[in-house]
């Protein structure tokens, strides 16, 4: 019945629109500003997809359920609110970047970023970029890159927002947002809240009726951004992000828990813009920090074990405009990392990479660009390689610590090329190829803990890869097939060295490739308006010694979003579908492919310049699906939201 | 406007998708008469599940007990313990036991009250005995809980030292090895069944299996692992006599070799190092330098001479069975059973 439900909604609005087609639509992410200039100008052979504000109000506030909805990437989340991490392309949880205001923050201790530690109200626009892009952004952009972006308006403004919401499951969002500006100041401030009981309903005859249990989460999360114009060609600009998060990790169908799990983020960068004529600069000065604590039982809250680690960054980019359609430019980062844990022998390393971006627009219709990048690692772990010593010696007839591993390798040399071409005004190609890499994290590299030893010889993961895309853009419809090819080796895996010791070793080889499908259509009439967003992916991640699928990568993926906007109303409705997910490399166990289907209604109850008090009804799971998020836990039922956004 | 066919399309292929799905068929086939081996699997990122397997590995049935009852146990499937027609399932991160025909593994009855870290089970008297870790995080918690098996409740409990792990009955006393839990130990644990009353006796760290023979209990101590922040320490094979409750002999392991399985068939105790199996005979004082045989074990047993091995692979596919002969000195051609198979029984 739904599918049908589904199959009318889509097609009913589209085919009665066929005859009224007009050229007067406006491509609304075009208005998008992007400071980001590696996004703008040096990823034009690159699918980037923008999510603008107006997207990141209207979801919800997690950067997990975001994405889920609004891309085909596979996130892994381990129940509602709990660690969640994304699969890009069908690459593993450490091969997507996140990317803050253009550094990435992936953690240092395990090399990911958690999905559900970042709210996207706090940003004024979030975008999800294709494919590797080790050249410009560093360790793990291999699948692709998300990246968290906050612009500076330097002009009289003075704008407040307020969303709140209430919903099942003890759920309440609150996100305020105030920007203010002159011609030579800007300031803007987000407070971000989400509290939740997530005690859903298990669904299904194997759950018994059972309920999340011990899925409480409340996060809050701080974003600042001030801005100072010296003159016509100085500014600084501060950028500082706080999220703290205090969850309890919900039990599942396998085990149950009660533990609690709380972890801090902070960001904070300070930069010096300066331009003249046809020379930028920005340097820049960042200091990101993390910290978790786990808490086996949320009673007993002194006996934990955590892992914490700082990174000092030092950035100066240059970039230097030839004329009109050729700039280049560099950027040389420098980074003191260290970290520690109750598991993790104390460790500190330096690293430096110099890259250089080259940008020409040959004519109106072909682009290229040229990127190179060299990276230089060293660490100092003394006292590691000691105990390390005295590991090896121990199990020198068991495991082999040097069998794969080549020193000198351990700084490796990156490369990008990309050409964009554009056929006709409606058809154009982009091309990219690029060599990508992921460093081991401290925890490949200093565990010392239950169950493993680390691997301090461990050298980056290296990845090759290349991609077209066909864009067509005609009249409103912007639709694009992209195919890919990804070739990854010295995977660092952990594997048992014996009964009791796991370690990791640079050796899976795997190949990705597949293929993606994006549409955007915009149409309107008189006081209407009508977007459809769709996606489709096609993903193979096989393993080259195995010849399988990797688990939790669905094979298709399909998101659809569609908005009709009627004057004062908007309806919208949410679709994700994917495939099955294998859960044992073997391929003995999966889950079933699911659809997921949500509705909503946002009203203007009131309008007047500047002024909106929006009404928002929103149900999601609408069918009630029965599916499960991983192995043991099921999703939440049906549930509602009630949702009020003022902006004065 | 031919995109809107094609998404038209796209919508309508995926709703044939979506209605295509089938369910993983696991046909149910009888459980046999004649002598079979019960393989039990801790799981890891899926549950934990028990597999029916024919002595000559001829015959595989996994995830039994999921297709007879249409359920999962849930992690970690720890142990199974058999006692007259019923077999006892003990998984800890659940806290229950699930009591089962023997046979069919229909099941009975599930504990699920005053256990808190199961391990294993033990009978004497009309009652259980299950080792529990209680709350991990905490040393001094730990319990062996009484079940009444009439009933399948806990009636009593005894507070013992940290981390009881596998136990053994000898007369109207229970042995208890200490492997420490989460944290590390080095004792056994003789409770007297009449009166409850706990004494404990001092081994080397990490004491686990444990093979009565005679009146003597042979226990392997695995010595504590280099990981530890204690530092690592010397395992070896103690000698118990029940009789009087004292060590007899102590036979050490150098430092840097840790034992994990202990069988015991015919005067010979096989025991594991890494990824050897070593053949002991009881009657010597001196550990043998050569291996019997290696590879990957993650769970033993032994049976007319043959050993019995499963091995857990990478805890994330399927692991094996196979069999060692100790007579041939070849190895079987091994079985695909469930994830992380860990302990073997016959019946």
């Amino acid at each position: 019945m739904r599918k049908i439900i589904i199959t009318i909604l889509v097609g009913v609005f589209l085919y009665g629109l066929k005859s009224n087609a007009q050229s007067d639509s406006i491509h609304y992410l075009n208005e998008v500003r992007l400071s980001d200039v590696k996004l703008r100008d040096y990823s034009k052979g690159n699918l980037v997809t923008i999510l603008s504000d107006s997207i990141l109000k209207a979801n919800q506030p997690s950067l997990t359920e975001l994405l889920r909805l609004n891309s085909t990437i596979f996130l892994k989340e381990n129940g509602i609110g709990g660690t969640s991490t994304a699969s890009f392309r069908g690459t593993n949880a450490s091969h997507t970047a996140v990317v803050w205001n253009g550094l990435n923050i992936n953690s240092q201790l395990n090399g990911q970023t958690d999905f559900n530690t970042i709210s996207v109200r706090n940003y004024d626009n979030i975008a999800i970029r294709s494919g590797g892009g080790g050249v410009a952004y560093g360790s793990g952009a291999i699948g692709g890159s998300i990246h968290l972006n906050s612009e500076f308006k330097f002009k009289k403004h003075l704008e407040q927002r307020l969303i709140t919401s209430i919903g099942s499951f003890r759920t309440t969002t609150t996100n305020y947002k105030i920007s203010y500006g002159t011609n030579k100041l800007y300031a803007s401030l987000g407070v971000d809240y989400i509290d939740s009981k997530n005690n859903h309903k298990y669904l299904g005859r194997r759950a018994k009726g059972k309920k999340n249990e011990n899925g409480e989460f409340l996060n809050y999360n701080l974003n600042l951004n001030l801005g100072y114009l010296i003159n016509t060609s100085n500014a600084l600009k501060f950028f500082q992000n706080t999220y703290i998060g205090k969850r309890n990790f919900s039990g599942s169908l396998l085990s149950p828990s009660d533990d609690s799990y709380r972890d801090n983020n902070t960001r904070s960068m300070i930069q010096w813009n300066y331009f003249r004529n046809n020379f930028t600069s920005i340097l820049s000065l960042a200091y990101l920090y993390e910290k978790y604590r786990f808490f086996p039982n949320k009673e007993e809250l002194d006996n934990f074990s955590f892992g914490k680690s700082s990174n000092l960054i030092f950035k100066y980019d240059v970039n230097y405009k030839f004329s009109n359609d050729i700039q280049l430019k560099s950027i040389f980062q420098y980074e003191d990392v260290r970290g520690k844990g109750s598991d993790i022998n104390a460790e500190r390393f330096k690293r430096a990479s110099v890259a250089l971006l080259f940008s020409h627009q040959i004519n109106k219709r072909l682009h290229y660009g040229l990127n190179v990048r060299q990276e230089i690692n060293d660490s100092e772990n003394f006292s590691f390689k000691e105990f390390k010593n005295s590991v090896e010696e121990t199990y020198k007839d068991v495991i082999n610590f040097n069998a794969t591993t080549e020193l000198t390798n351990n700084n490796p040399f990156l490369f990008s090329v990309d050409v964009n071409y554009a056929f006709t005004n409606f058809y154009s190609l982009k091309f990219n190829a690029s060599k990508n890499f992921r460093t081991p994290t401290f925890n490949d590299l200093y565990w010392n803990g239950p169950g493993g030893i680390g691997n301090s010889l461990l050298q980056s993961e290296k990845s090759i890869q290349a991609e077209i895309s066909n864009r067509f853009n005609y009249k409103g419809i912007d639709f694009g097939i992209t195919g890919y090819f990804i070739k990854s080796k010295d995977l660092i895996v952990w594997e048992p060295i014996s009964s009791t010791i796991w370690s990791p070793i640079n050796v899976t080889k795997v190949y990705n490739y597949g293929f993606e499908a994006n549409l955007d259509y915009i149409y309107k009439w008189k006081k209407n308006a009508i977007n459809l967003t769709s996606n489709y992916s096609y993903t193979v991640s096989e393993n080259q010694e195995t010849k399988k699928q990797l688990i939790f990568v669905p094979l298709q993926t399909i998101t659809s979003n569609l908005v009709f906007r009627h004057k004062k109303m908007n309806v919208f409705y949410q679709f994700r579908w994917n495939d099955d997910l294998f859960v044992t490399r073997d391929h003995s166990q999966k889950l079933k492919g699911y659809d997921v289907s949500n509705i909503g209604i946002n009203y203007d109850l009131y309008n007047y310049k500047k002024t909106t008090y929006n009404l928002g009804l929103l149900a999601n799971n609408i069918y009630n699906e029965i599916y499960q998020l991983t192995v043991g836990r099921p999703a939440p039922n049906r549930n509602y939201q009630i949702r009020l956004i003022l902006k004065f | 406007m031919k995109i809107t066919r094609i998404l038209l399309s796209l919508i309508t292929v995926t709703s044939l998708f979506v209605s295509c799905q089938s369910d993983d068929d696991n046909s149910l086939i009888e459980p046999v008469s004649e002598e079979r081996i019960i393989v039990s699997h801790e799981g890891a990122s899926v549950s934990g599940s028990t597999s029916i397997i024919s002595l000559d590995l001829k015959t595989v049935n996994n995830k039994f007990y999921d297709t007879v009852n249409e359920e999962e146990l849930g992690v970690f499937q720890q142990s199974i313990g058999f006692n007259d027609d019923k077999a006892y399932i003990v998984v800890d991160n659940q806290n229950t036991i699930t009591v089962v025909d023997k046979v069919s593994f229909k099941k009975q009855a599930s504990i699920t009250e005053k256990l808190k870290t199961p391990r294993y089970i033990a009978f004497a008297n009309g009652k259980g005995y299950v080792t529990n870790w209680g709350d991990t995080s905490l040393a001094t918690d730990d319990f062996i809980a009484v079940i009444d098996l009439a009933s399948n409740t806990v009636e009593s409990t005894i507070a013992v030292a940290e981390g009881p792990e596998q136990s053994v009955i000898k007369g109207n006393k229970l042995y208890v090895s200490h492997k420490g839990g989460f944290g590390i130990n080095n004792r056994v644990s003789v409770i007297d069944l009449s009166t409850s009353n706990v004494k404990e006796i001092e081994t080397l760290f990490l004491p686990d299996e444990m093979v009565l023979v005679g009146d003597d209990l042979w226990v392997s101590c695995e010595g504590t692992p280099v990981w530890r922040p204690e530092g690592e320490s010397i395992g070896g094979l103690i000698k118990i006599d029940t009789t009087t409750d004292e060590i007899t002999s102590s036979i050490e392991f150098p430092l840097g070799q840790h034992t994990s399985q202990m069988v015991f068939e015919n005067g010979n105790i096989y025991y594991t190092v890494s990824n050897e199996i070593f053949e002991f005979a009881i009657t010597e004082t001196t550990l043998p330098t050569t291996a019997v045989t290696e590879g990957a074990i993650n769970g033993m047993a032994i049976r007319d001479g043959i050993i019995y091995v499963v091995d857990a692979k990478d805890f994330a596919s399927g692991g094996t069975l196979n069999t060692y002969d100790l007579n041939e000195e070849k190895w079987g051609t091994p079985v695909t059973v469930g994830v992380a198979p860990a302990k073997i029984y016959f019946q």
